[in-house]
């Protein structure tokens, strides 16, 4: 994909990368004449695809390791199914990220083959809530949540949980 | 749709000129960078490998992997510097048949070292990055039961199977293909291209042969893998009471059953010997304990005519 300054004729470069949020990533291009920029919010279902070509988006900085790819992709036998750990996850953009917005999440951790975080148990009400999230980004919500959760010492997702977490990120 | 800025100009017009001076100052757009990497790590290391063959089937339970253990082993006590990849990522049995379930792949600055079993073979596996004996092959991703993230995913792991594990200098490497698949030719087609071919088991039951066929002709028709010759598993057995040879099946040979208008080379026929499979479980060697049976005799033929159909290929 490429982005074209209309106002110089000319294609746009690729600048940075930052992460959204659990779900999203953006990408901002630059007119190498102009300086306009623009951003391009990435789709977690599409990018997932080119993630799993074992590339990374605008390119390497570091070398790959021998089958880092499979290192990343290989789901621990511990993580329950459709959750997502907060090492590396069901989220593409993790392993498509060779810079280093990712090293205070954890996940440069799981990318150097450190054990996942350890699941976070449910409250069966804020279970219920989750399940008002639509279902294709559920898993990474729970994700996202757990995650929350144990990075402000809650020892469970309960009620408290989901309102800070839908305050802060606006759900 | 109209440049306003440039008249006359369409943006078709101004996206070609603009990807023609790319294409002139060389600048590479950076996933086909990588994409371009990946593919140059997969011939280095395969550039290192004389003799590449795959080993498939279309139909499952006809002793694929089996076969091809035996066929490592065979090859190995000629001398030859042998590894095998087992492709069969959600199914990985060779490690345990070569006696290595226990081991890991271990990742250097060189390249993902692969396990080394019976005879000095190395062996590249899934079953050497999983954490335990029934730790079954699962991945990531959003979508992880979508049989196209699959699909996806395990097609990169192939990929990294090929360029990442450092075989070193070797003679042979035999691929050890999952059963029934016909995603996971097409990978190996596109990657190894200079893959010698593939090698066929089957087993003479018409069913088998009726299904073999079929991916015969996928194989060759459609991805131009050469196919080297057939082998039939199970053809026959010696009674271990009274040595009298027996069919196991009433189904045709495959030289007169569904496959033999395809024309291809019989390789050899390796008859049903029950101590194969023990060897397999054990992860011990057919052909070195029991060397004199007859089903080791027909291992040894065997690969005396695959071994002279590989050299006849080098030479042309």
């Amino acid at each position: 994909m490429k982005f074209l300054c209309i106002k110089c004729n000319n294609f746009m470069d690729y600048e940075s990368k930052e992460q959204v949020d659990t779900l999203r990533l953006g990408i901002t291009f630059a007119c190498t004449q102009c300086g306009n920029k623009v951003a391009m919010v990435t789709n977690p279902g599409e990018t997932q695809l080119v993630s799993g070509l074992g590339v990374k988006i605008g390119g390497r900085t570091v070398p790959a390791e021998p089958m880092e790819f499979t290192r990343e992709a290989l789901k621990p036998e511990d993580e329950p199914a459709g959750t997502m750990t907060a090492d590396m996850g069901k989220c593409p953009f993790p392993a498509m990220l060779s810079g280093s917005a990712f090293k205070d999440t954890g996940i440069a951790a799981g990318m150097s083959g450190q054990k996942s975080s350890p699941a976070v148990p449910w409250t069966s009400n804020a279970e219920q809530r989750l399940q008002n999230v639509p279902s294709f980004v559920r898993s990474l919500a729970r994700a996202g949540i757990e995650q929350y959760a144990r990075d402000n010492g809650f020892p469970e997702v309960n009620d408290q949980v989901m309102d800070e977490y839908r305050e802060k990120v606006g759900m | 749709m109209k440049q306003e800025k440039s008249a006359g100009r369409t943006m078709t017009e101004v996206v070609r000129e603009l990807e023609e001076q790319q294409k002139k100052n060389k600048v590479v757009n950076p996933i086909v960078q990588q994409v371009m990497e990946q593919v140059a790590a997969v011939q280095t290391r395969m550039g290192r490998i004389k003799h590449k063959i795959a080993v498939m089937s279309g139909k499952g339970g006809v002793g694929k992997s089996s076969v091809t253990v035996n066929l490592a082993n065979g090859f190995a006590s000629r001398g030859y510097k042998v590894g095998i990849l087992d492709v069969d990522l959600s199914g990985p049995c060779i490690p345990k048949m070569m006696g290595i379930r226990e081991r890991s792949l271990q990742i250097s600055a060189e390249g993902a070292l692969p396990a080394v079993g019976l005879n000095g073979i190395k062996v590249a596996s899934m079953e050497l990055m999983l954490p335990g004996e029934d730790s079954p092959v699962m991945w990531k991703g959003l979508w992880e039961d979508s049989a196209v993230w699959r699909g996806t995913v395990e097609m990169s792991v192939i990929r990294e199977f090929i360029s990442d594990v450092n075989w070193g200098a070797l003679d042979l490497l035999l691929i050890d293909m999952p059963p029934a698949s016909s995603d996971k030719p097409p990978i190996i087609a596109q990657m190894i291209p200079d893959l010698d071919g593939a090698v066929i088991v089957t087993i003479p039951s018409e069913i088998s042969q009726f299904i073999v066929k079929k991916s015969v002709v996928f194989l060759n028709r459609e991805l131009k893998i050469p196919i080297i010759g057939l082998i039939e598993n199970m053809s026959g057995a010696v009674c271990p009471h009274c040595g009298e040879a027996l069919e196991l099946f009433e189904g045709t040979p495959s030289e007169a059953g569904p496959l033999h208008s395809l024309g291809l080379p019989l390789l050899g026929r390796i008859p049903f010997d029950r101590r194969i499979a023990t060897c397999a479980d054990q992860g011990r060697s057919f052909m070195d304990e029991h060397a004199l049976t007859p089903a080791s005799q027909a291992f040894r033929i065997t690969i005396d005519s695959l071994h002279g159909l590989m050299e006849q290929r080098r030479s042309s």
